[in-house]
């Protein structure tokens, strides 16, 4: 295997704390420009999207070096058009000095349809990400044109969204992945449930107090494959890989290699039915086996409301895992790979029971005080608007952050993470990345018919980090689906992976970050491409981006 | 009018006692005296020298038995009462004193199969009609209870208690219509925990938890060691999200009436998933004295040994859940799991056949309306 020379495009401040402090955001959107608010639309017929619209992603789609923001946005009601600007689904500007600007026009991303969530992949390999947009109507594929703009190739690239008896199916969250490892970015969608405008039935505790229904009360649906031809243009291959054949209610979308066969597998956290696990058949066919790997239930047998969810490790161990969000009183489960295809739900172990009390959206497994472990985050809000008036739960919720103790256990210490973060809110989907490039993970959060939050990480703390920013060749050229293993000074081993899907309809980051506690050079980054290209560099200096191409063998 | 049971009879008179001179009957006399001064234990050791001498004695044996259930020692006092009732005729107060102990030694079923029995004998005594159904509302045997209360109702219209404890049942077998004429009839003697307790069943029933947990504080305020009062309280406060409230009052429950089923199973929920496997065990255990084979008390069994590792145990009950209930989802979710961890894929591919089999007729099954 030989080293590649780093290319470092950008050195982040070192961090001047001497001790390692609390995980601190604070919440800066309004000051930066982000001045976006989301609008479902809600009405009193209580239309199950209205509840549910959640799309950020955080991506560099001008190659700056700088992450911009995508918002998605609803519609009108019952037209689920975007029939005002207040519709738009919105693109900032990272300007590198700490605010945005709102480019959606220029760009031409406003969007058409009832918006839900947002998938980041660069699918023609010019290096230059794409927005795939999925909607309760038909999605939208935005090629990125190089100069700021972009044109909808939806009709060309025929990924309109999976149709079921002859109604595009009710689409949540995308991922975009290889999965036959051809070095071309595939697209996995999500698929919640069979639906129609007004057409909810009555669902509430009493007559006068209409509330949105139970997801049981909508007929499920398949998940949706495309494979990506290479020309600008994708086939469902949905029926021929096996993945039509399961209907459950999808919303998140995680992917991971999780038994190291070198083919990427799919999880989807399923709404009160069990989840999907996606075992990849040599990039030809999926099996599902949720059940059997323990991932489809809880401990205790039952199908929770899955929302969010993330896969990669937690522990350290260099398998990656599943956290996935819920609704109150079910926990967000922790499921840790065993490394024999099974999975163990350690939620109580790992002191997240406490997440019983929570409604989670998005989430997300990132390291936020660069210790060398993995903490996690979830956006909070409860399902239902009046929950106020029949419960003792609260519609708005704070979000929540767990700091990884490093001994299997977390610690929830939302309660020390800023005032800013103290505020309750609808919070629905949350996109990471390292905004403003100091080497510690931020947070963009949706607020359902509300303002964007921006929580700005202010962690202060002496430790070190890198940013790696990967270049397929051979792979695909977003090398989604690299596993990084980086080796730090005292020999502590981390693990991650790039990808952009990641909590509930959400779009992180490409880059994969590691914090490297004390460490101020990483002995070792070993690199296994899609490709299958291993490669492994040396002594490399902490505490800035990297971009690393792949080698040619 | 709360349901409040009391040892119906400490001790049998025995009138021979005043003629006897020779040593065992002295010793039954000081028996009986120190028993009657409230030395417990001292009358303990007398009564069992008096029988080692005279064993066949089935008044004194229940005059030990009495004596034990007054220390707590109600498995002993169990074994008393039931040699005493094979030594003599089945004397009413003998049988009633047994069943007590049952009661209170928390073998619900047990006493209530005794109370069943003692009542066809004596069908007119309203102490065991209402232990009686006291023993079956625990069971969750609500019908039997309604069928037993129900004629006695009209002509008791003044009883609060059978007017309690057939509203709960009547609540609890969701026929909410008629347990709010009862409910309404208790109101008209004036505001009472009693009255507040039903209220807020009925509110849980119906799904209105704020208001249910309005009605159940009420009820402690009004009388905080109503039996029932904070299981209902706690389960309200359960379903309403506040697990930590509900757990205080679990606790509360317990610690006056340590047999409830309902606090017993929640509260095991509760500490399993704080992972408290210990303490929840033994409240299972406890569950299922009241309820012996109860699907739902075994299968927190299973799911606590699958949770903590014990495959073999967990396997062992959840095979012996999903035989007693073929329709339990969870039971067979958790099995097919165990069965995986344990290598079994066959037994884990049944499994999950029958478990996709069993979701599919819930979809079918599933009526519209419901809220999240």
């Amino acid at each position: 295997m030989r080293a590649f020379v780093p290319i470092v495009i950008g050195v982040g401040a070192l961090l001047s704390a001497s001790a390692t402090g609390p995980i601190v955001f604070e919440e800066i959107a309004e000051r930066s420009g982000l001045t976006f608010v989301s609008d479902s639309s809600p009405t009193p017929n209580k239309n199950q999207p209205e509840t549910m619209v959640a799309g950020v992603a955080l991506f560099d789609y001008d190659n700056d070096g700088y992450l911009d923001v995508y918002l998605v946005n609803g519609a009108a009601i019952p037209s689920l058009r975007k029939e005002s600007p207040k519709y738009w689904n919105r693109l900032y500007h990272n300007n590198h000095d700490g605010t945005f600007t709102d480019v959606t026009e220029k760009a031409g991303v406003a969007g058409e349809g009832y918006g839900m969530g947002v998938a980041i992949g660069d699918y023609d390999n010019d290096g230059w990400p794409d927005i795939y947009v999925v909607n309760t109507g038909k999605n939208q594929l935005f090629h990125n044109n190089r100069n700021g703009t972009f044109t909808d190739v939806t009709d060309k690239a025929g990924v309109g969204g999976g149709m079921l008896d002859g109604k595009k199916m009710w689409s949540v969250s995308a991922a975009w992945v290889d999965y036959n490892n051809d070095g071309l970015l595939d697209l996995f969608v999500s698929n919640y449930c069979k639906w129609e405008v007004n057409k909810d039935p009555f669902c509430g505790p009493k007559p006068e107090l209409r509330a949105y229904c139970h997801p049981n009360n909508y007929p499920n649906l398949p998940n949706t494959l495309y494979r990506n031809n290479g020309d600008g243009t994708f086939t469902d291959v949905s029926a021929e890989t096996g993945i039509a054949k399961y209907y459950g209610k999808g919303m998140g979308v995680a992917i991971a290699d999780y038994d190291g066969d070198g083919f990427m597998d799919i999880f989807v956290a399923n709404d009160n039915r069990p989840n999907f696990l996606f075992h990849n058949l040599g990039g030809k066919k999926f099996e599902e086996v949720a059940l059997e790997s323990g991932v489809a239930y809880t401990q205790s047998g039952s199908a929770v409301s899955g929302m969010g969810a993330d896969f990669r490790d937690v522990d350290n161990d260099g398998r990656p895992d599943i956290w996935h969000t819920a609704v109150e009183n079910e926990s967000f489960p922790l499921y840790l790979n065993r490394g024999d295809g099974q999975f163990w739900e350690r939620t109580l172990q790992a002191h997240l029971q406490g997440t019983r009390d929570m409604s989670g959206w998005g989430n997300g497994i990132f390291d936020f005080d660069n210790d060398g472990w993995k903490d996690l985050f979830v956006a909070r809000g409860n399902v239902l608007d009046n929950v106020a008036q029949f419960s003792n739960r609260h519609y708005e919720e704070p979000n929540a952050v767990f700091r990884n103790l490093g001994n299997g256990k977390f610690q929830d210490v939302s309660a020390e993470a800023g005032p800013d973060f103290q505020k309750a809110a609808a919070h629905r989907g949350v996109a990471f990345g390292d905004v403003d490039n100091d080497g510690r993970m931020d947070a963009v959060v949706a607020v359902l018919n509300g303002k964007v939050k921006y929580f700005h990480n202010i962690s202060k703390n002496a430790n070190h980090w890198s940013l790696l920013k990967l270049i397929g060749k051979r792979s695909n050229r977003m090398a989604v689906g690299a596993q990084i293993r980086i080796t730090g000074e005292d020999g502590a081993k981390q693990y991650n992976q790039v990808t952009t899907a990641v909590g509930y309809a959400c779009a992180s980051d490409s880059r994969v970050h590691f914090g490297l506690g004390a460490s101020k050079t990483i002995r070792e980054i070993d690199i296994k491409w899609p490709s299958r290209i291993h490669q492994v560099l040396h002594n490399v200096a902490a505490d800035r981006i990297l971009t690393i191409e792949e080698p040619a063998q | 009018m709360a349901r409040r049971f009391y040892f119906a009879l400490a001790l049998l008179s025995l009138p021979c006692l005043a003629s006897a001179q020779n040593p065992p009957e002295q010793i039954l006399q000081q028996a009986v005296a120190l028993h009657q001064a409230g030395d417990t234990e001292g009358a303990i050791r007398q009564y069992r020298a008096y029988l080692k001498l005279r064993p066949d004695s089935p008044d004194v044996r229940s005059n030990l038995g009495a004596a034990l259930a007054g220390t707590g020692r109600y498995a002993e006092a169990i074994v008393e009462y039931q040699a005493a009732l094979k030594q003599g005729p089945k004397d009413p107060r003998i049988w009633l004193n047994l069943a007590l102990a049952f009661y209170k030694e928390g073998q619900i079923a047990d006493a209530a199969q005794e109370l069943a029995s003692l009542h066809a004998v004596q069908p007119a005594n309203p102490q065991v009609v209402l232990l009686l159904a006291d023993c079956w509302l625990r069971q969750g045997e609500n019908a039997k209870v309604i069928g037993l209360l129900a004629p006695l109702d009209q002509p008791n219209q003044g009883d609060l208690a059978i007017a309690y404890l057939l509203g709960m049942a009547l609540l609890r077998d969701k026929q909410i219509d008629r347990g709010q004429l009862i409910v309404d009839r208790i109101l008209r003697n004036g505001d009472s925990a009693e009255a507040r307790l039903l209220l807020g069943m009925a509110k849980l029933e119906a799904l209105e938890y704020p208001a249910a947990i309005a009605d159940l504080t009420k009820a402690v305020e009004l009388n905080p060691d109503l039996p029932d009062l904070h299981s209902y309280l706690g389960q309200a406060q359960m379903a309403s999200g506040d697990m930590t409230a509900a757990r205080a009052a679990f606790e509360k429950e317990l610690a006056q009436n340590p047999n409830d089923f309902e606090s017993n199973l929640r509260l095991a929920v509760l500490l399993k998933d704080d992972g408290d496997y210990d303490r929840a065990r033994e409240l299972l255990a406890r569950a299922l004295r009241v309820r012996p084979g109860d699907p739902g008390a075994l299968y927190q069994e299973g799911a606590i040994d699958l949770a903590a590792g014990d495959m073999d145990r967990a396997c062992a009950i959840l095979e012996k859940v999903v035989k007693q209930s073929p329709q339990f989802l969870e039971a067979h979710v958790s099995l097919a799991q165990v069965y995986y961890r344990m290598k079994r894929k066959a037994d884990g591919d049944r499994e999950r056949g029958v478990v996709q089999e069993l979701k599919a007729q819930q979809d079918a099954n599933q009526s519209g309306g419901k809220a999240q």
